[in-house]
């Protein structure tokens, strides 16, 4: 996770994505692989969960999504009126479908356990 | 929904471990059962009132609605 983690903040480093050529993009997206694999661990968690626990996990991905979702929109009402967010707005998406997928599947949990 | 799962469950000296394995569910799930914080699937119910030769009425009590749901009025003949 650490390794990872430098990967996704040192990447900035190790390329000059100002002066690089098109090669850069495959660099870029790079971190993608690990996130690709951890997705499919996901969804055979997902497959190998019994019922109550796929419908905690499934309003849990409900939630993330639809929180993902107003947030994507708030940022582009926010660009109509002049806001510039091209740097924060993807990693603003993501961070809050992903903070409330996390959030809303720990309360799922506990309110059966 | 109020139901007779664990009563039943331990006059059978079963574990909730060796109840889940049975069913194909998680202990986990069947005590979210037993303490009504989880209603099962209508598979789940009918696998649960196999397991113990009851009906599923005779092991779940169903939660009385706010409102009284009146029979449609008869057409006048």
């Amino acid at each position: 996770m650490v390794a990872y983690l430098v990967l996704i903040f040192g990447i900035g480093f190790l390329v000059d994505f100002e002066t690089a050529g098109n090669w850069k993009y495959l660099v870029a997206l790079l971190p993608l692989l690990p996130i690709i694999y951890g997705a499919r661990a996901i969804a055979r968690s997902l497959g190998r969960s019994d019922e109550m626990g796929k419908q905690i996990q499934l309003e849990g991905m409900s939630a993330g999504f639809g929180a993902a979702m107003l947030a994507a929109l708030t940022l582009a009402f926010l660009a109509m009126a002049g806001m510039n967010s091209e740097q924060l707005g993807p990693w603003l998406v993501f961070g809050v479908g992903m903070t409330t997928w996390g959030f809303h599947t720990i309360a799922g949990a506990r309110r059966v356990a | 929904m109020k139901n007779r799962v664990r009563e039943l469950r331990t006059a059978r000296e079963w574990s909730q471990a060796k109840f889940g394995d049975a069913l194909g569910v998680s202990r986990q799930t069947i005590n979210a059962i037993e303490k009504g914080r989880y209603d099962p699937s209508l598979p789940l119910a009918f696998k649960l009132a196999a397991l113990f030769e009851q009906s599923i009425e005779e092991l779940f009590e169903p939660e009385v609605a706010s409102k009284t749901v009146r029979p449609a009025a008869k057409a006048p003949q």
